[in-house]
């Protein structure tokens, strides 16, 4: 059963995906990333992974997306509609390089054994929340990565700022 | 209801990681300086130049000063997310230095003076940047790694588009969209390294075991995926596209600061790789996969690539560009050729390197500021008018081609005599090839490093003459000159 609703998911991600990349309207594309992150959601939730499936959803839906919208709507001049064009040589190229790297990775995949690997093997279920978890990790094996983040993101605003605040 | 085993697993971990703080003091100066300098931003009006410049390098001197005891430290830190080792401690204290003379180009280039508001941005970006290298070099983490590459690339992005001209923006955008699609290579591959491990811990030896027991390609792909975001970041080919743009546009001392910096915490990260995954070997039918031979073929095309495109170059900063590619690819043979020495040599030819270059985007700066120009016709004739900046220039072009008497070659020399070793030892084609090669293209970089003195002692002087160089430029340049003489004459110094 389970695997079935996982099909579903991915297939509203690799459905939403295509148009996100075959749209030539901007809105079409930004409104197919929400039904990506939202299929990403699914997966979360059937992965157990319910708090990393809520944060998903309030980070990229509620916020990511918004700002992409407003983004959209903020700088998308009115009476061009085709604002994405691509030219036939370079999509046939892509097209040939994607097919081939695909072919590739779906044969590397296909020789592994995933049976055999040991973490996988002993893994048991914990009787704890995924929250709990979460919180001790983030505090202790992730602390360091955590609190990088604080200054990566720092990094970002700062310069969102002095780009934003420049004056020719 | 709180989990019993966690619970003793938080009362084991906490105290580790009160202790690890201490070791991450330098870190934790920079991270300090980089928040204290945006809350000085807001009050300081008056004086900037001289408060920010002394406040940065307080900041600098601090950071090295807890540096310095850790020399001989050999200890896992935060839950063995960090190592600190001899190769952590020289390489940090080398982006200690390319920070400081970065800070010293800017002040003096054109820069500077056509936007000194940005100054304070400036510095904090530097700051920023200079932490996450820091931790790029100290990383056991893939996770950790990641992060600390993307904080460098964030604040590498942006100080890159700093002139605010039409052809910076194309070139940032360039080098984001590069650049975010080299991280999402680099996650991916991550990913998938993880899923098969279980570990994100890159030198556990069950990270290697579990790989080489599965033996199959997709761990070639998940290694060549995650190399890739690394490759990215030292400008190495086939990931190297954006170099020459940006280094066209983008502000000379953050240029000299990119040419150096990255490439000295990208080779500390491959270094680690390179010792952690050295017993991994995928078969894939006749050939072999090893990380060896990835970063093998890479050096290779990386001095073929970068000394083939530079040849035809008139700007000097796309030379020096395309020079660095090249000089990626000899960075890399220490790696390749992985044995005992490679660390000492690496490290040699890591600061011979950020000597020489800092040296020639020294002289690109002034040329810059004082005739506005950065193509090889604003040099025509300045050996004759500046004879110390004629011999400046020829000093640095002959190490960074790798001719005697300069550092340079000894650094040449040494990496060949290691490639040789290694070449006896393993019979590898592979090696063989990029020993032939490697020797052929220092011929052929010859002829375009000797462009620039010849240009500047052969054509004829442009009017008007240039004025008179102050003091300390010429101070600055002859230090940087004589290290370069004397690590030759004493390069056992260094190596010891």
């Amino acid at each position: 059963m389970a695997i079935w609703i996982f099909y579903v998911f991915v297939f509203i991600i690799i459905a939403a995906s295509l148009l996100i990349i075959f749209t030539r309207n901007v809105m079409h594309a930004v409104f197919s990333t929400m039904l990506v992150f939202l299929g990403i959601a699914g997966l979360y939730v059937l992965m157990q992974a319910e708090f990393i499936a809520a944060t998903q959803i309030m980070v990229y839906v509620g916020g990511v997306l918004v700002l992409l919208i407003f983004g959209v709507m903020l700088t998308t001049r009115t009476g061009v509609e085709r604002s994405i064009s691509v030219s036939l040589r370079s999509a046939g190229l892509g097209g040939l390089l994607v097919t081939v790297l695909l072919g590739f990775f779906c044969w590397a995949i296909l020789q592994t054994d995933f049976s055999s690997l040991p973490h996988l093997a002993a893994s048991t279920p914990s009787t704890a929340t995924t929250t709990q978890v979460l919180g001790i990790r983030l505090m202790t094996d992730y602390l360091l990565p955590l609190e990088i983040t604080a200054i990566l993101l720092l990094i970002a605003l700062i310069g969102a700022a002095v780009i934003a605040t420049h004056k020719k | 209801m709180f989990d019993e085993i966690l619970k003793q697993s938080l009362q084991e971990s906490l105290p580790i990681i009160q202790e690890s703080i201490a070791y991450l003091l330098p870190e934790l100066i920079l991270v300090g300086a980089f928040l204290g300098i945006i809350l000085l931003d807001l009050f300081v009006k008056k004086h900037k130049e001289i408060v920010f410049t002394l406040y940065f390098w307080v900041a600098l001197g601090l950071c090295t000063s807890f540096l310095l005891p850790q020399q001989t430290l050999q200890q896992t830190s935060f839950l063995g997310t960090l190592l600190h080792d001899e190769m952590a401690f020289w390489f940090r204290l080398f982006l200690v230095i390319a920070v400081f003379l970065t800070t010293l180009l800017y002040l003096r280039s054109s820069f500077y003076h056509r936007a000194p508001q940005l100054l304070s941005t400036f510095y904090t970006l530097l700051l920023g940047m200079l932490i996450g290298l820091h931790l790029m070099v100290l990383s056991q983490h893939l996770l950790l790694l990641f992060i600390a590459i993307e904080v460098v690339s964030i604040s590498a992005y942006i100080l890159a588009t700093l002139t605010f001209s039409k052809a910076s923006t194309e070139a940032s955008i360039k080098y984001i969209l590069f650049g975010a699609t080299a991280a999402a290579l680099m996650l991916y591959g991550i990913s998938w390294l993880y899923g098969l491990t279980g570990t994100l811990y890159f030198s556990q030896p069950t990270f290697v075991a579990t790989l080489q027991t599965l033996g199959s390609p997709l761990v070639m792909v998940a290694i060549l995926l995650t190399t890739a975001g690394l490759l990215f970041k030292i400008t190495a080919v086939p990931l190297h596209i954006w170099t020459p743009d940006v280094y066209q546009v983008a502000p000379t001392p953050i240029v000299a600061f990119f040419s150096v910096a990255p490439k000295i915490a990208g080779l500390a990260v491959l270094f680690r790789w390179a010792t952690a995954w050295q017993p991994l070997a995928v078969s894939l039918g006749n050939a072999t996969f090893t990380f060896q031979n990835l970063l093998g073929f890479v050096a290779l095309m990386s001095i073929l690539l970068g000394n083939v495109a530079a040849l035809s170059q008139t700007n000097v900063k796309r030379l020096l560009a395309y020079s660095g590619i090249a000089q990626v690819g000899f960075l890399l043979i220490p790696v390749v050729a992985l044995s005992e020495a490679s660390l000492s040599i690496l490290t040699f030819y890591l600061l011979i390197y950020l000597l020489m270059n800092f040296l020639a985007f020294e002289v690109v700066s002034m040329v810059e500021r004082r005739r506005q120009s950065v193509t090889l016709e604003g040099y025509q004739g300045l050996g004759q008018q500046q004879v110390v900046l004629g011999i400046v220039v020829l000093v640095a072009m002959l190490s960074l081609t790798g001719l005697p008497p300069t550092a340079g070659f000894t650094a040449k020399l040494l990496i060949f005599s290691i490639l040789w070793k290694s070449y006896t030892l393993s019979q590898s084609p592979l090696l063989l090839w990029l020993f032939i090669l490697g020797i052929l293209n220092a011929a052929i970089a010859l002829f375009y490093y000797l462009k620039l003195p010849y240009w500047m002692f052969f054509k004829q002087a442009l009017k008007p003459p240039l004025s008179r160089i102050p003091w300390y430029d010429k101070s600055l340049w002859l230090l940087l000159t004589l290290l370069l003489l004397l690590f030759f004459f004493k390069a056992d110094w260094l190596l010891g």
